[in-house]
């Protein structure tokens, strides 16, 4: 084993900055969580304040609109997690078939755009955009005969609001990946199919497709992680009182639950029962990936 | 000659001082903590720590300000972090829920004698009508800390309305609240605008519902319900406002009727004051209730933009009342939001007393021009914003100097600085000069005209009109794990009540639920508390 | 390229549209914030403003770029950028390197990556990374905003599985020329993997420039502060309402800078903006790289 370590030495070496900085910045501040089971109060620190054992769990859990919340942020989560890999990925597709370079830089220079926006800034925007009197969107929809949409005002409809306004929001950028990919593919594949009478649609679908399943896969799964935050600063921003039945997630359940007047051990409950969720199902796709297709993504 | 022998004496002088002098070249060093305002503007090379008032401490006191503890926004954040890390400075500023951890970790020093011993005359005088505000400092009798003080006039929430379009309309002025309900949805059925076009809205109401600009505090206030607040009942109990069912249902059902009747905006639901302000600066809403300063902001803002100039378009209607009981308008005012606190530990306790001396006598009346414009406020800067010790007002001397230049009574040189410099506005304004800030202090100003929200606010406070919020306490048990669902339970039946989607009666429903839900013992823990202040 | 047929020109015809939409779309906030930016106050105010700027003004631009501490903080964020964005460039490399190969070629592979895996599963929480950052020396420091979050376990898998695509008989062959891994990283694996490497700076770039948290807890300073951290305390002023006295609330109250505030934006936003379009090149380049190696 010494011998190995020894021959291996240049590459442990190599890790050993990053190892060193995690540990000192993640490890080491990772022995908060326990306050997750404690009735913790700064004033007397983590050795000294009293344990609750699941306390914390059991309050939480036992607020009359919790069972709501969590519904409301599993189906935006979700949404979103499904959505911010498909949408993207399409658009890298569909921009691949540009033939002008030029058009093709501009749309993907473009389309990132809204990245930079914040949500306190789109917020004001799309709630002039969305206005189911004045905004330009129900004035299209209306072109078509069709009743006006309350698009942040309706319960039934806020939900689908957030996900596809962070879809439209986060696409440009999270296409970055995929073009970054798609340029990697070794242009011979497609001189070989094109030689050989392949459509373009028969390309996407035996080269270009492969090719990105990786990077598809990877990302889907580090996505799953995000399957408990539906966004905050979206909701925060766009959610009012008529929508709260539907749009009320975790987070700005935590947040109005006073984060403000420190109740730093419910939230640090909250942030736990969310990573053990997010661990479970990154391990299970991790075996699942592996096994079923054997990527070994990680 | 006569120069030289001067310099030589001055020259002695300096070598016999120098022990003192030395002395005085080493400032006693404090450390403190306080939220800075990163949009603050300084004179060139000046900063929050480094200004007029940070030389005049020094000068003055002999201590240099350490600034260890600061941050904008975040500032209560990294306090509750400082205080877990358990190294305070001298003194901070804190807010309600920093204040009490701080109490709960022992880490704050009686001021109860020091203040006694150390403030100025002055000083307590000008803190003596503030009672109020001082009970939430007091601990278990001992003064614990110094707070913001605030009169409850100011916080409470007055009727604006358009009175152009009441005069457009062949309206008088509403004297009760039917009539004020009358008006606010004829302002959005006949046209008052007259540009034929239905793009008008009676009450212009904020999605979060409460606040000081678009709120519905002073709407309920008018059918003698006080929701969100803490009042004592005949018995000396305290009662939650919301829960009173009887003047929350008159209420809700005027609210449901102007909704139904598109007095409110059906989008109100997702408009927060930036956008509900827009409605107001463009003349499109009728009435509003707010604190008293909102002449200012959306409706200065209408006043700049209107090509027509019409000042007088914004009317500030003393509080009205659905029956022949005088309203009473509620107010959080008098409970404060910061305090000023020692560290147990600190050596030169009686250096904060002296800085609130200090602040005083740069607030004063008599305070030089020279100074007011270094230490006060001047044309490009507000020094006043500066200072550790800064917020702690006095009452204001301005109303009752302003009425007595217009009514001739007093004379312009024996008015504060302050006070001359508004009434250099007003005259402006008067004639026909309309820059922003001059039609800002002509309105906030006129404290004796009626119809300005500055005079209704002083004919209020003197009336004694006013439902003081008694909530000065710290945060109950319960409260701290039931409060926000019970808001949230509130603001959602009253949003489903006003859109007309449940009945009025559901209210009594959402009571039962409140009770259930905790609201029984949230009563409990306050009574019991509030018998222990009382 | 062929002659395409009836089908593949239909489907051109409707990507294009799509694409144009996208780019409406995408373009109409930044028009209105910039309308607003160079609007007058007043109109902003009700509501007159939608793309194009009424009664146009550059006051507040002329007033931000008065205004010391914007153009303090926008040099600060520049140093950050100059610092941070090397030093995770760096780290994700080096990382990366030894954990694409395979488990019979670096001893506890496995235990590495979960290493690095459980850091982007779990976190401490304020407290404890606020109190592990003091006793360690970096509070009010320029580092607490680089080293905390120097190592990016997410952008180091990323960058990971890149390097696994790139062919290991070329790594054999270095390795029997006598190159070192060390040789073998910088001079075969980085110039095989830009466009990689030019998404993960984007990456890095966008992530120190937009970042605004830390400095307000970790720093003491607004001089101190990067640009965002700065712009967020503006933004956010008008909705923290709770702590300040009914002065100061009126104060507040006379300020409608929505105008300043998008001018703000509008002048934060550009440079990290130009960043794309610079780093795009960099895709091309490995396009064509990427017909080398084949």
């Amino acid at each position: 084993m010494l011998k190995r370590l020894c021959r291996e030495r240049a590459l442990h070496l190599m890790l050993l900055p990053s190892i060193v900085l995690l540990f000192l910045f993640h490890y080491i501040p990772l022995g908060g969580i326990v306050i997750a089971f404690q009735d913790y109060s700064p004033v007397r620190g983590i050795l000294r304040s009293d344990w609750v054992g699941m306390g914390n769990f059991t309050y939480i859990f036992s607020l009359p609109t919790f069972p709501r919340v969590l519904r409301n942020t599993l189906l935006i989560a979700c949404g979103k997690v499904v959505l911010n890999i498909l949408v993207p990925v399409t658009f890298a597709l569909l921009l691949n078939e540009i033939r002008s370079a030029a058009f093709k830089r501009t749309i993907q220079t473009v389309a990132y755009l809204p990245h930079f926006l914040s949500w306190v800034i789109l917020g004001g925007i799309l709630t002039d955009v969305l206005s189911p009197s004045t905004g330009i969107v129900n004035r299209i929809l209306g072109l078509f005969g069709m009743e006006p949409v309350f698009f942040l005002g309706d319960a039934a409809i806020f939900p689908y609001t957030m996900i596809w306004t962070e879809i439209w929001k986060e696409m440009g950028f999270g296409a970055v990946i995929y073009l970054a990919t798609l340029t990697g593919i070794d242009p011979t594949y497609y001189e070989a199919a094109v030689v050989d009478g392949a459509t373009r649609w028969k390309q996407t679908v035996y080269i270009t497709l492969p090719c990105l399943a990786p990077t598809i896969v990877l990302l889907s799964m580090l996505a799953l992680g995000n399957v408990l935050n539906a966004g905050f600063d979206q909701v925060y921003n766009m959610y009012s009182i008529s929508v709260y039945s539907t749009g009320d997630i975790i987070d700005t359940f935590i947040y109005r639950l006073g984060l403000e007047d420190f109740q730093f051990s419910p939230s640090a409950a909250v942030g736990l029962f969310k990573s053990a969720i997010s661990t479970v199902l990154i391990i299970l796709s991790y075996k699942l990936a592996d096994i079923t297709t054997g990527y070994r993504i990680i | 000659m006569k120069k030289s022998l001067s310099l030589l004496l001055a020259l002695l002088l300096c070598v016999l001082a120098l022990p003192a002098g030395a002395e005085e070249a080493e400032p006693i060093v404090i450390t403190v903590g306080m939220g800075v305002n990163s949009s603050e503007k300084y004179a060139p090379g000046e900063s929050f720590d480094n200004n007029a008032w940070t030389k005049l401490y020094e000068e003055r006191l002999g201590i240099k300000l350490d600034f260890v503890l600061t941050a904008d926004s975040q500032y209560s954040q990294k306090l509750a972090l400082t205080i877990a890390s358990g190294d305070m400075p001298d003194m901070w500023r804190t807010d309600k829920a920093n204040f009490a951890l701080a109490l709960e970790g022992d880490m704050l020093m009686d001021l109860t004698d020091l203040a006694e011993e150390y403030l100025s005359d002055q000083a307590k005088e000008e803190l003596e009508p503030f009672d109020a505000s001082f009970r939430a400092a007091t601990v278990g009798g001992r003064l614990m800390a110094i707070p913001y003080t605030g009169e409850a006039a100011y916080g409470a929430s007055y009727t604006f309305i358009r009175h152009d379009w009441l005069e457009a309309l062949g309206l008088e002025e509403p004297t009760n609240q039917q009539e004020m309900v009358d008006a606010m949805i004829a302002f959005a059925t006949q046209d008052p605008d007259g540009n034929g076009v239905d793009d008008t809205y009676g009450l212009a109401l904020v999605r979060e519902l409460w606040g000081a600009q678009y709120g519905l505090e002073g709407f309920f206030n008018a059918y003698h319900a006080y929701p969100n607040i803490w009042y004592e009942d005949e018995e000396g109990n305290l009662v939650y406002g919301t829960v009173q069912a009887e003047p929350m249902k008159a209420a809700l059902a005027d609210l449901q009727k102007l909704y139904a009747a598109g007095a409110i905006d059906p989008e109100f639901i997702v408009k927060d004051s930036a956008k509900v302000g827009e409605s107001v600066a463009s003349l499109k809403s009728g009435a509003f209730y707010g604190m008293w300063w909102n002449m200012s902001s959306a409706i200065c803002q209408s006043f700049m933009n209107d090509p027509e100039k019409v000042p007088d378009r914004w009317w500030c209607l003393s509080p009205l009342s659905s029956d022949s009981q005088p309203a009473m308008l509620q107010s959080t005012g008098a409970i404060p939001s910061t305090f000023y606190v020692v560290n147990k530990n600190c050596e030169h306790p009686e250096k904060l007393f002296e800085m609130i001396n200090l602040w005083f006598e740069m607030m004063s009346v008599d305070v030089s021009p020279e100074d007011y414009a270094t230490y006060v406020v001047n044309e490009e800067y507000t020094p006043q914003n500066y200072p550790f010790v800064s917020q702690i007002w006095g009452k204001s001397v301005r109303p009752e100097q302003i009425r007595g230049l217009q009514d001739g009574t007093l004379a312009l040189e024996d008015c504060t600085s302050e006070v001359q410099s508004i009434w250099a506005n007003i005259q402006s304004f008067e004639s026909g000069d309309y820059s922003s800030s001059v039609y800002f202090d002509h309105y906030w100003n006129h404290a004796q005209l009626p119809h300005h929200s500055g005079y209704v606010a002083e004919e209020t406070d003197a009336a004694g009109a006013i439902v003081n919020d008694l909530n000065f306490g710290p945060t109950t048990e319960t409260e701290a794990a039931r409060g926000s669902t019970l808001d949230q339970l509130r603001d959602e039946i009253i949003v489903q009540i006003i859109t007309g989607e449940q009945p009025v009666d559901a209210f009594d429903e959402f009571i039962e639920n409140w009770y259930a839900l905790g609201g029984e013992d949230i009563v409990r823990e306050k009574n019991e508390w509030y018998a222990t202040v009382k | 390229m062929g002659k395409r047929t009836r089908g593949q020109q239909i489907f051109a015809v409707f990507n294009a549209l799509l694409m144009v939409l996208i780019i409406i779309t995408c373009l109409l906030p930044l028009i209105n914030v910039l309308a607003v930016s160079f609007s007058r106050q007043e109109a902003v105010a009700a509501g007159e403003v939608s793309l194009l700027p009424v009664g146009f003004t550059t006051v507040a631009y002329t007033t931000i770029l008065k205004d010391r501490l914007f153009l303090r903080t926008f040099g600060n964020s520049l140093l950050r950028l100059l610092a941070g964005v090397p030093i995770n460039l760096f780290l994700a490399i080096t990382a990366a390197y030894p954990l694409s190969k395979n488990g019979n070629r670096l001893a506890f592979r496995q235990g590495y990556v979960w290493f690095f895996v459980t850091t982007m599963l779990v976190g401490g929480g304020l407290i404890p990374t606020y109190l592990t950052i003091r006793a360690l020396g970096l509070l009010g420091s320029f580092w607490a905003l680089i080293l905390p979050g120097a190592v990016s376990a997410y952008n180091m898998i990323l960058l990971l599985n890149f390097f696994k695509t790139i062919p290991s008989e070329l790594e054999e062959a270095a390795l029997i020329d006598g190159a070192g891994h060390w040789r073998i990283l910088w001079g075969l694996y980085v110039p095989c993997s830009l466009p990689a490497i030019a998404t993960l700076t984007l990456f890095f770039v966008v992530g120190h420039w937009n970042e605004w948290f830390s400095a307000q807890i970790y720093l003491n300073r607004t001089e101190q502060y990067p640009l965002q951290s700065y712009l967020q305390v503006l933004l956010t002023q008008s909705k923290n309402t709770q702590n300040l006295s009914l002065k100061e609330l009126e104060e507040l109250a006379k300020v409608n800078n929505r105008t300043f505030n998008s001018a703000q934006i509008v002048l934060s936003t550009l440079p990290v903006l130009l960043v794309y379009p610079f780093l795009q090149r960099y895709f091309v380049t490995g396009l064509t790289l990427g017909s080398v190696k084949g």
